[in-house]
């Protein structure tokens, strides 16, 4: 791994901490935090996730050159975060990471050469979401 | 123009800047409905279709810093920390539209968020450090789009 892919993995890492930091608020939960705290922590989560995938959605699309399938990503993110649902059509608060994590897998599996900084962060991102996700369904936020 | 399509890539791309400014301005028209319900139907559709807007634009600038960053990491010469954290802020800024209480503050943030980043992708490309011309002159026009249209919602919730 090169200098360069070094920097950028240890760029990506620290901006994976507040989904860290939610998936244990919720994991602490109800037991040595409040519910209510680690509830927020999830919506913050939630976002935070969702504007990361966007942003890597983007990033593909510069990399690229123009790739118009990232903006259809990006627009699927949409959907994850769009509070009340649309067209009848309301997600529960567990599934909405599961769009998250169904986009950034499309983009890591869709980005030509992965770089290893790439690959760690989409790794490491899943892994977090997944726990946040499961924590929720446990909690029964379906 | 022909300079434009050289600075884009290679000839078989030629159809991409096309295809992506159908897609861009295609992408613009939810936005461009919205901010009609916004104003057109304030009590009833309104407040949905500002939510719309406001995690559109969320995304939008999410997705415009994303560009911003892969151009810096495809340079030949690798990416420069200063880039990357240029591609970084809209991130940063992008955030708050969703945390903020407030939808005045939050439009407001997206209608200031947009030029910044459609002006320093300019300055990029004028340095050749940033994204192909065609891109920007798809991105200049949406952005005033755009603009328009968060500019009316934002008009009409000031109003409300």
């Amino acid at each position: 791994m090169g200098r360069d892919d070094e920097d950028m993995t240890r760029f990506s890492l620290v901006a994976l901490a507040p989904l860290a930091l939610a998936a244990i608020a919720l994991w602490l939960a109800p037991w040595a935090l409040p519910l209510s705290f680690a509830l927020d922590m999830h919506q913050m989560a939630l976002a935070y996730g969702g504007v990361g995938a966007a942003f890597l959605a983007g990033a593909d699309a510069g990399g690229r050159r123009g790739a118009i399938r990232y903006l259809i990503a990006a627009l699927a993110v949409w959907i994850a975060l769009w509070p009340g649902g649309a067209f009848h059509l309301a997600l529960g608060a567990a599934w909405r990471y599961l769009i998250i994590i169904g986009v950034l897998i499309y983009l890591w599996l869709g980005g030509g050469a992965r770089a290893a900084w790439k690959t760690r962060l989409v790794y490491w991102a899943v892994i977090l979401l997944a726990l946040i996700m499961s924590r929720l369904l446990l909690l029964g936020y379906y | 123009m022909a300079n434009l399509a050289e600075k884009a890539g290679a000839p078989a791309r030629q159809g991409l800047p096309q295809a992506a400014a159908v897609l861009a301005y295609a992408g613009a028209l939810p936005l461009i409905v919205a901010a009609l319900l916004v104003l057109l139907r304030p009590d009833d559709l309104g407040p949905g279709a500002q939510r719309f807007m406001l995690i559109y634009g969320g995304l939008l600038i999410a997705f415009f810093g994303g560009v911003r960053w892969g151009v810096a990491v495809m340079r030949p010469e690798g990416p420069r920390f200063v880039h990357l954290v240029g591609g970084a802020i809209p991130l940063v800024l992008a955030l708050p539209v969703f945390f903020l209480a407030d939808p005045g503050a939050r439009f407001l943030l997206i209608l200031i968020a947009l030029p910044i980043l459609l002006i320093d992708d300019l300055r990029a490309t004028r340095k050749g450090s940033g994204a192909p011309d065609w891109y920007l002159g798809v991105r200049a026009p949406l952005t005033i789009l755009m603009e328009a249209s968060f500019g009316l919602a934002f008009a009409q919730h000031l109003m409300s």
